[in-house]
């Protein structure tokens, strides 16, 4: 077009033209740079939630809500230096937030969900439902403990966090995070051990 | 990993198999789609939206158009409701006792409260805007305390007593009706006294006859 000779109307065509197709490229640009980041991360950030909320369900929705702020503030994403910390940071808190408003699941419940993810085929239904059980009581175990504790905890079983990871998504320092978690497990196996010697006197 | 509740097993171990348990947690196969999924139907929803990104500074325009008029109104209402009130008070000390019954009793009666409402109404006349505003707000807490003693018993007497008893509390008004009963017993005494003179009179002349 040469805008010499064209008329007002054909510039304001061509003009509109254009921004519609630049935006709706951008925007296309946008949700396949999510959809990659689902594809990576997803499994990560659904052990993140899964570790707050101890259900499948409940981590698979976190997982998608994360996904869905990412898409509301696709403008940050293009200033946001590790997306990796970032999404888990997001999962992290909805889990958070989902876990204040969701009830207590019951122990045997909780249990058929360790059940679920691992089965263990060697041994018989009920010492793999008792074992579950104790594994579930241990978790109910790291709730009670101080809220920071429970969190390193919590995001330490995580082999894919190293420590300076763990640190940027509680926003705290690496040592923090060590001195954290050796009082953690140490208050945690304490507590372990008086409960052992209140039930087996 | 296995977890065996009857074995031998260390407290550490115990731990370190639930954390497991925790971090080999592998997501249901189907997620990654279903995020797909939700992430297009959220990014169509958006596209075929292109005036949301408008309505949030409307919506602020227009609640900040709403807070001017409210506060305009407020403002006005505060300068509405001092005029009155400044009258009642200025007028309160003169008004009938007739009159007087139609308000509320409270407001009949010159306590400290009331007494203290006036003057900050009468303040507040002088002062303009924000501070009248702020005298209206005081005036309208002044007003909201407890009834003192007198002024529930004032209340009482307002309630049960006759209009005339009422009538008796304004000093002009009692004035006023002395001032007329002594003009009744003056004319009375008048009329009377020359009337009685007269009867005395006759009586002496009918038994000099």
């Amino acid at each position: 077009m040469d805008v010499r000779t064209a008329t007002n109307e054909q510039i304001l065509t061509w003009t509109l033209g254009r921004t519609v197709g630049q935006s709706e490229c951008g925007a296309a640009d946008t949700l396949s740079q999510i959809s990659g980041l689902a594809t990576h991360h997803s499994a990560l950030l659904f052990r993140v939630a899964f570790s707050v909320l101890r259900h499948a369900n409940d981590a698979e929705d976190v997982v998608q809500e994360t996904f869905l702020r990412v898409l509301k503030n696709q403008r940050k994403l293009a200033s946001i230096e590790n997306p990796r910390i970032w999404l888990v940071r997001i999962a992290w808190n909805l889990a958070l937030d989902r876990k204040r408003r969701l009830r207590e699941i019951p122990l045997h419940e909780e249990a058929e969900e360790i059940l679920n993810n691992r089965p263990s085929p060697d041994s018989s239904a009920e010492i793999t439902m008792g074992a579950a059980q104790g594994c579930a009581r241990i978790l109910r175990m790291i709730d009670k403990l101080p809220r920071k504790e429970q969190e390193v905890l919590r995001l330490s079983a995580l082999e894919e966090l190293e420590t300076p990871e763990i640190a940027a998504i509680l926003k705290t320092t690496e040592s923090s995070v060590r001195s954290c978690l050796f009082r953690a497990r140490q208050r945690l196996r304490e507590r372990m051990e008086r409960e052992e010697r209140r039930v087996k006197p | 990993m296995t977890i065996e509740n009857n074995g031998p097993m260390r407290v550490e171990d115990e731990i370190d198999a639930a954390l497991k348990m925790l971090g080999d947690k592998h997501p249901p196969a189907e997620m990654l789609l279903r995020v797909h999924q939700s992430l297009e139907t959220a990014a169509m929803s958006q596209r075929a939206r292109p005036g949301r990104l408008l309505l949030i500074p409307a919506a602020g325009a227009a609640i900040a158009a709403l807070v001017l008029f409210a506060i305009f109104t407020q403002s006005h209402r505060v300068g509405r409701d001092q005029t009155p009130a400044a009258e009642n008070g200025r007028l309160l000390a003169n008004t009938p006792s007739a009159q007087a019954t139609m308000m509320p009793p409270s407001a009949t009666v010159e306590t400290e409260r009331s007494v203290e409402g006036k003057r900050l109404v009468q303040y507040s006349t002088k002062r303009g805007g924000r501070q009248n505003r702020e005298v209206a707000r005081h005036v309208t807490n002044l007003l909201s305390y407890p009834l003192t003693r007198q002024e529930k018993l004032l209340l009482q007497f307002a309630r049960n007593a006759k209009p005339v008893d009422l009538q008796a509390l304004n000093p002009e008004y009692q004035a006023k009706v002395e001032a007329q009963q002594d003009a009744e017993f003056a004319a009375y005494l008048k009329s009377g006294g020359s009337s009685d003179t007269e009867g005395a009179t006759q009586t002496q002349q009918s038994t000099q006859e």
